[in-house]
């Protein structure tokens, strides 16, 4: 069965989702195929084309991330269900001299038993087997909206305009400083929960994932509050080591702020009473 | 159940993850998210020990429910259950059926809607057609529905012209198996028309799977479809495919279709049931469609059915009917599933005054609609404006390529090509109550004679082919032999819509044809040209390939000359063939019924052809001569080189078209029939499953190869 391209951009957006969703990320995903027309556009843009190059980005999704430290996370997790093509990479370095628009753009191969029935017929010389993955963070994401239609399309208007193309970009500046901003006041908020001993508070701000439901258990929180050394190694466990290892592990339950509590202990903090709290099924699939 | 791989094989095919941690000997588990929601489910393996095994689950399920899951316990007698437990699940088979029934009711009343007031009720009206070639009896859609239940592969391709009741038969099909309770299998709709995208039907195919079964993915649907639980409906399959408009070449045609044929020769596997329904195309009657279907024919079955015009008397009550036939008129012209009901349904005292003059029968419909459109929408436009308006639209239709709309484009488009008469009609209003433009491009946009396809968010199109045709029809007229549309397939309907018209106005349609019918494909064209001359005499058919022509009562070239031409499948009745107009034509696999010819000239040929008088002359008795020598005669070479090309190292293919050994100006068509036969008689050809083709025996290998000089 000849499987069209918009079949695999939609089974690929179910895909990264549901690996994203199942670690709890707060993101949005978008993607889009693009038309025959702009296809015919880009190829006949370059000659380039179908000779020493092709086009990658036949598929282009982009995850849009609520927070910017989740952006390696994120590429570490399509990576490790989709091969990455790291001679296309295109990540730009962050200067420390300069705000500008920072690309985060990896091109994945596609699994092969989809690309074996790849239907574009007359195009397949032009066209990678590939799809692109764009990731963002939402304030960026909406810069580069706004520039992308209103300078990026229509370059000639702003020739000369120096000043205003350069507070164009300070906006992108202030922006990136509000996202650091941001995750400094969860932690500090997460901090001072911690301090007054509101663990369930304390997990969801410091951790920032998609939780289904609202607190610890209550016997949980009582052993926290009785050992306050044992939630410190709680609060510590770093974010992304926590992400990576659910993604690791493949953590398939419910994103229940108990659960994840207790794959914490798992891989982290290791707690005997928290062991013998945890439920043997998590324990036997999760002790990898 | 004992076969724990099976059932987890089944499980994952619908998404859930095997859970080996949690299973145990007794029973498996399986985890299954679906948006926020994580599910759990413990199968047992063993029904017969329920409350034991029962028991053992209790631990793995609360473990489950404590981490967050909805659980549920499950015990199926058999595999069977299982997988049918499934498919009724994520398919959601109950609501589907319910579903299907409603369409079928919203398609009921749309029929309903084009028809006069005194319509109440639809019914399905039966019409003659021909199974695989031959006069059938037994009811259409019963005959359908049964091949459904038969094992292995099937495609059933029901063909008819513009106007003669697909989409009807269509929904009776799959209102058919919506209504078979919890047995046989859900049926798959899919309705195709045009619109102003370019269209790759393994794309709307996947695109209509997943918008409709969207709990399971593509690749279980189609995995179902090749089972058999779901059978795949493709209503108006030509739609999608465009003609190329300039020099028809039915292959270059078929290059295009064929694709879609592949991904649909592709899903016919196993136990896999599709059906099509499709203008008469030439695509469906080439040689490359033959070739393709002799290439699966191995692989699955095909029944061909062929609409034949509505019968008058299934349609008209006795009394009617005899009316009807005391007048003078041809009634068969009048054979049109919308005239007909037009003709059930209206009031005695027009049915009367229709009878005086059936000649008006078309344009009193016209009338009677439009006047009760006036009435219904309040609409103060006359006949002739809405008729003005509605020829604007489908024009727009012919000229750009599509034959449904969005009611937003629609709407642009009335404003924007309609724009005068929108603003006549507003003037008979009084200020007052003068609609604004885009309140009454709006109300025209509700017209009766649109309506919503079904199966296109919001797309609108013309109620019917008949309704259609006729707006295509007064363009054409009103354009003097200068239309020319960007696709054939706008022709057929409105040649259909014209037939049961006056001569007259069948000759001016024709007329205003005069530029168009040189893009026709010569099929077609000798079919348009019959039925609104009333004869066949144009020059213009010259070294081309006519099929599935099936006319009655006429003269064949009475004046005109036909030459280098090849008949196929055709079935003549009743007609006069003046054969010393006749240079080089061949006929094959045709049927002469109660026909008669001048006289029978030697380049006039048959091959495979049947008549109930002496029409054909059978020659294949003649030339019976054992003739088995080493040597081939130069007709032979030639046949033989068609099948295996100098240069090739085999033979690529077993079957071959006959038509293929006609295209040569090196034989006459003669010499080619008698090389076929002296070929068979040899025994190195012989009949394949279709007439149309030969194939070569197997067992004649070597001998081939000796007398090409291959060995």
């Amino acid at each position: 069965m000849n499987i069209s391209p918009a079949a695999i951009e939609k089974n690929l957006v179910e895909e990264i989702s549901s690996k994203l969703d199942s670690v709890g990320l707060m993101y949005r995903i978008f993607s889009r195929l693009k038309s025959e027309q702009s296809l015919n556009n880009k190829i006949e843009s370059n000659d380039e084309y179908g000779n020493s190059k092709k086009i990658q980005d036949l598929i282009g999704i982009r995850v849009v991330l609520y927070f910017s430290d989740d952006i390696e996370t994120v590429r570490k997790i399509v990576s490790s269900k989709f091969d990455e093509k790291s001679n296309d990479v295109s990540i730009d370095e962050v200067k420390k001299e300069e705000f500008r628009a920072i690309r985060y753009n990896i091109v994945y191969s596609l699994p092969s038993n989809d690309f074996s029935s790849f239907e574009f017929n007359s195009s397949t010389d032009f066209i990678d087997s590939t799809f692109e993955l764009q990731i963002r963070t939402i304030f960026s994401e909406g810069w580069h909206e706004i520039e992308h239609d209103l300078r990026y399309k229509c370059k000639n208007d702003w020739n000369g305009y120096d000043g205003e193309s350069r507070l164009l970009n300070g906006v992108y500046a202030s922006l990136e400083n509000s996202e650091w901003t941001m995750i400094k006041i969860f932690d500090e908020l997460a901090y001072s929960h911690y301090k007054s001993r509101q663990w369930s508070a304390m997990i969801r701000q410091k951790f920032r994932l998609r939780f289904v439901d609202e607190s610890l258990d209550d016997d949980i929180c009582n052993i926290l509050s009785n050992d306050v050394e044992l939630a410190k190694k709680f609060f510590r466990v770093e974010r992304s080591f926590l992400i990576s290892e659910m993604n690791r592990l493949g953590f398939y339950f419910p994103m229940k702020i108990n659960n994840v509590f207790y794959f914490m202990n798992i891989i982290s903090v290791k707690d005997q009473m928290i062991f013998k709290k945890t439920p043997a099924l998590m324990m036997e699939e999760m002790n990898g | 159940m004992k076969d724990a791989q099976k059932v987890i094989t089944l499980f994952r095919k619908y998404g859930f993850e095997y859970r080996g941690n949690i299973s145990s000997n007794d029973y498996l588990a399986f985890t299954y998210k679906s948006g926020f929601f994580h599910n759990a489910e413990l199968v047992s393996l063993y029904p017969n020990d329920k409350s034991k095994i029962e028991k053992e689950m209790e631990s793995s399920l609360r473990s489950l429910e404590r981490l967050g899951f909805s659980t549920k316990k499950s015990f199926y007698d058999s595999i069977d259950d299982l997988e049918k437990a499934l498919f009724d699940g994520f398919f959601n088979v109950r609501d589907w059926r319910a579903k299907t029934r409603k369409e079928y009711d919203e398609h009921s009343d749309k029929i309903l809607k084009s028809l006069p007031s005194d319509a109440v009720n639809y019914n399905y009206i039966n019409v003659p057609y021909l199974k695989n070639g031959k006069l059938s009896e037994i009811d259409l859609i019963k005959d359908v529905c049964s091949s459904l239940t038969l094992d292995g592969p099937l495609l059933s391709i029901i063909e008819a012209p513009a106007g003669f009741g697909k989409t009807c038969t269509s929904y009776e099909i799959i209102n058919k198996l919506a209504n078979n309770n919890d047995r046989g299998p859900i049926p798959f709709f899919t309705e195709f028309s045009r619109d102003r995208q370019a269209r790759i039907f393994s794309h709307i195919f996947i695109r209509e799977v997943d918008r409709s079964f969207n709990s399971v993915s593509s690749d279980v649907v189609i995995e179902e479809v090749k089972g058999g639980r779901i059978v795949v409906v493709l209503d108006g399959f030509d739609e999608i495919l465009h003609d190329s408009g300039s020099d028809i070449d039915s292959s270059s045609k078929f290059e295009e279709a064929e694709p879609m044929l592949e991904t649909i020769g592709e899903l016919l596997t196993d136990n896999a049931k599709i059906i099509l329904t499709s203008r008469r195309s030439a695509i469906f009657d080439g040689e490359v469609f033959s070739e393709w279907m002799e290439r699966y024919s191995d692989k699955f079955k095909i029944n061909r059915y062929r609409l034949e015009k509505p019968e008058v008397k299934d349609w008209l009550s006795p009394s009617r009917l005899r009316m009807i036939s005391e007048t003078e008129i041809n009634i068969t012209r009048l054979s049109n599933p919308v005239l007909l009901s037009y003709l059930r349904f209206v009031d005695d005292v027009t049915f009367s005054s229709l009878c005086a003059n059936t000649e008006k029968v078309v344009e009193q419909y016209f009338k009677s609609m439009l006047e009760r459109e006036m009435d219904r929408q309040q609409l103060r436009m006359s006949p002739d404006q809405q008729k003005e308006f509605l020829k604007i639209i489908a024009s727009d239709m012919c000229d750009n390529d599509y034959t449904s709309d969005s009611k937003e484009r629609l709407i642009n488009t009335i404003k924007e090509k309609a724009g005068s008469i929108i603003n006549e009609v507003r003037k008979l209003y009084s200020p007052k109550d003068r609609p604004t433009i885009d309140k009454l491009a709006t109300t025209l946009s509700n017209h009766a004679f649109f309506d919503r396809s079904n199966r296109k968010d919001g797309h609108i199109e013309f109620i019917n082919e008949f309704v259609f045709g006729n707006y295509i029809a007064e363009k054409i007229i009103e354009c003097e032999g200068n239309w020319i549309s960007s696709d054939e397939r706008f022709v057929e309907p409105a040649v259909s819509s014209y037939a049961p018209r006056s001569g007259a106005e069948r000759l001016n349609l024709w007329v205003g044809l005069s530029e168009m019918k040189y893009f026709l494909d010569p099929s077609s064209r000798m079919k348009f040209e019959w039925m609104l001359t009333g004869d066949i005499s144009e020059d213009g058919y010259a070294g081309v390939e006519i099929s599935s022509l099936n006319i009655r009562s006429t003269d064949f070239f009475k004046e005109g000359i036909i030459k280098d031409c090849v008949f196929n499948d055709c079935t003549f009745n009743d007609s006069f063939f003046y054969f010393s107009n006749f240079h080089e034509v061949t006929f094959i696999n045709c049927n002469f019924w109660d026909c008669e010819h001048s006289k029978l000239l030697d380049n006039v040929n048959f091959y495979n052809c049947k008549s109930n008088n002496e029409f054909v002359q059978d020659e294949e008795i003649e030339d019976l001569v054992e003739d088995q020598s080493d040597f081939l005669t130069d007709v032979e070479k030639y046949i033989l080189h068609k099948i295996w090309p100098i240069g090739s190292t085999s033979i690529e293919r077993l079957h071959h078209f006959i038509g293929i050994f006609f295209k040569t100006n090196d034989f006459t068509k003669k010499e080619i029939t008698k090389g076929i036969r002296k070929l068979k008689q040899r025994g190195i050809l012989q009949d394949a499953h279709s007439v149309n083709f030969v194939e070569i025996n197997k067992e004649r290998f070597s001998d081939i190869k000796i007398l090409m000089g291959r060995s």
